[in-house]
């Protein structure tokens, strides 16, 4: 099976104030499909600017990267964003939602940008989504009508909902107190078992580390 | 689909902020109105002044020394009443003939006097000009020959000799001679701000003496039928030109006069139009102000639409829908607006306005191209907004 991503000798550097400022020095990694995958590491280690080259959200300076078998340094912004759409799933600590907008309308967003599939399928799909991750009573709410627990999942079955080859998630239990926090960990684990999704989690907690099958740990811009 | 959805969220951002779209949007609905508005008073000011200079009569031609033109020095008028003749043998009809010898003066009626424009002129003037007695007669022939002192006053002159007593058969002292009264005009009304009732016609006989002249201003003929209107003036011109071989005349046909005065109120109206369009400018400027700040607060929408897979292109259709949908909305009630306020103009108001079609596909058009104009700015803006900063802003 092919890997969800392979990254190789990858390099990402900033230009501030003209001054080179290396965030990533060299880093190579592969994340097979419906693999487990923590990704730790103290604050400025690159573990941020790694999630966003992951996710097709920033191009490397340097290397080859490939997501979902589709070389990312061959993409066009318009590509790029076809490829977010059609491989990869976000979870954000903040979970971002769309203010003023139902949470079936939320979770059916990345299908209004895939094009081609009709308003009613568009809901049929994240109402099914919903239901999965347990909101299947809520569909009609607003966030600001949902407790933070039930925006993540929100969330999460927007990111699924496009059946992406990576689930990436940026701190997915930072805004969270520790039982609801458990229980999203607990609801992506078991997406992770039964989607083979691969489930790339971004988190400075061990203990949510811990849980994964496997950890990646970053400083100074690499892998130790 | 992406098309649907970005007119569904241009509506619901819109909706999102009614007081600031409203604000927005009345730069626009200003602008338009004013455009409508003011074009409606261009065109029916234009309208009206043809329509009066087409009630002078038809088939008008207009000889005068000197030559019609910007800046062209006044010239002495030479011709006389035996030049008259020789027109009128051209022509061939007396009664087709006018002439006038105008002077400022003062009119008086017992206590009251008034100054206004004193023309002599031919018993004919009633046949050429459309110019109807209400009350009493015109002169007439043996009133010319004879040299008779008998006057017909305009509505407003009489008006203000003889307020509401009948002026017909009174005396009135023109420059100091007494006159008899016959006639007094039917009301003309105001041309373009001239009151053409200020006037008082007595025979170009008793003129002469009055005035202690014997030139012609002008000579009007009234041709048979439109197309004689040309060959009828070049024989005229040639034939005076020949009694008068050191002055040079001008015939002047209605046709060029309506030529000459639609070009000014033409570029009246243009210029009218500009101004309002300034304003309209002015419109887009706010909505593309408006628009930079949307996006601004709306960075981290964007980055999260983005993540989930928009393209930079539906992010700036997004937002240039919003920019047209504003300026569209604006530009619909600035139609209504300006259609109003232009139809209560011209009832309420003596000033004349008339709506065009195109006025209002101007108005229309211009207002949804200010929206593509000022919308794309802060479009691109937002459509190539780095998603990683996007989602990182509060």
């Amino acid at each position: 099976m092919m890997p969800a991503v392979v990254a190789r000798d990858l390099s990402r550097t900033y230009e501030l104030d003209g001054v080179s400022v290396p965030a990533l020095r060299g880093v190579s990694l592969e994340v097979a499909a419906g693999d487990y995958v923590a990704l730790v590491g103290p604050s400025g280690s690159g573990k941020s600017t790694l999630m966003h080259l992951l996710g097709g959200l920033d191009r490397p300076t340097a290397g080859e990267l490939l997501i979902g078998g589709r070389d990312v340094n061959r993409l066009d912004p318009a590509a790029m964003a076809t490829l977010r759409n059609e491989t990869i799933g976000f979870v954000f600590q903040a979970f971002h939602l769309l203010p003023r907008t139902t949470a079936v309308d939320n979770v059916a967003l990345p299908l209004v940008y895939r094009g081609g599939i009709r308003a009613a399928e568009r809901r049929r799909r994240a109402t099914a989504m919903l239901a999965r991750v347990g909101l299947g009573h809520r569909l009609d709410h607003r966030p600001n009508q949902l407790s933070g627990g039930e925006q993540q999942r929100v969330a999460i079955a927007r990111a699924l909902v496009t059946d992406p080859v990576v689930l990436l998630a940026d701190e997915p239990t930072g805004n969270l107190d520790t039982a609801t926090g458990q229980s999203v960990l607990t609801l992506l684990e078991e997406i992770n078992a039964e989607r083979g999704v691969a489930l790339i989690m971004v988190t400075h907690d061990l203990e949510v580390a811990a849980r994964a099958r496997r950890r990646i740990t970053m400083r100074d811009g690499v892998i130790v | 689909m992406r098309f649907v959805e970005a007119w569904r969220v241009a509506l619901t951002a819109l909706r999102a902020n009614r007081l600031r779209s409203g604000l927005t949007m009345l730069g626009v609905i200003i602008g338009v109105a004013a455009v409508v508005v003011l074009v409606a008073i261009g065109t029916g000011t234009k309208n009206e002044v043809e329509e009066q200079v087409e009630g002078l009569g038809s088939n008008l031609l207009v000889v005068v020394p000197g030559r019609v033109d910007f800046g062209a020095a006044p010239t002495a008028s030479r011709l006389q009443l035996s030049d008259v003749d020789a027109v009128t043998r051209i022509v061939g009809d007396r009664s087709r003939v006018a002439v006038t010898v105008t002077s400022g003066e003062t009119v008086r009626a017992f206590s009251k006097s008034t100054f206004t424009s004193v023309l002599g002129v031919l018993d004919t003037t009633p046949n050429v000009f459309v110019r109807q007695v209400g009350r009493g007669t015109y002169f007439n022939k043996s009133d010319v020959d004879t040299q008779r002192r008998v006057a017909v006053l305009g509505a407003s002159v009489a008006r203000a000799l003889f307020g509401d007593r009948d002026p017909v058969g009174q005396q009135a002292n023109i420059a100091g001679v007494r006159f008899r009264v016959v006639g007094v005009f039917a009301p003309l009304g105001q041309s373009l701000g001239v009151d053409r009732d200020n006037e008082v016609h007595i025979p170009v006989t008793t003129a002469h003496r009055l005035f202690a002249t014997n030139r012609i201003d002008a000579i009007a003929v009234k041709a048979p039928d439109r197309t004689s209107i040309d060959a009828l003036a070049t024989r005229i011109v040639a034939e005076l030109s020949k009694r008068h071989p050191e002055t040079e005349f001008s015939a002047v046909t209605q046709e060029q006069i309506l030529g000459v005065l639609g070009d000014i109120l033409g570029v009246l109206t243009g210029v009218l139009a500009a101004i309002a369009g300034i304003s309209l400018l002015v419109g887009g400027v706010g909505v593309s102000n408006i628009m930079l700040v949307s996006v601004r607060e709306r960075t981290r929408e964007i980055g999260l639409r983005k993540a989930v897979g928009a393209r930079p292109r539906d992010i700036g259709v997004q937002f240039l829908l919003e920019a047209v949908l504003l300026t569209s909305l604006g530009g619909t009630l600035g139609m209504a607006i300006g259609v109003g306020s232009a139809l209560l103009v011209a009832a309420v108001s003596p000033v004349p306005a008339a709506i065009t079609w195109w006025s209002l596909v101007l108005a229309f058009g211009v207002s949804a191209a200010v929206g593509i104009v000022f919308g794309v700015v802060p479009a691109q803006r937002a459509g190539r907004l780095d998603p990683v900063v996007a989602l990182r802003s509060e």
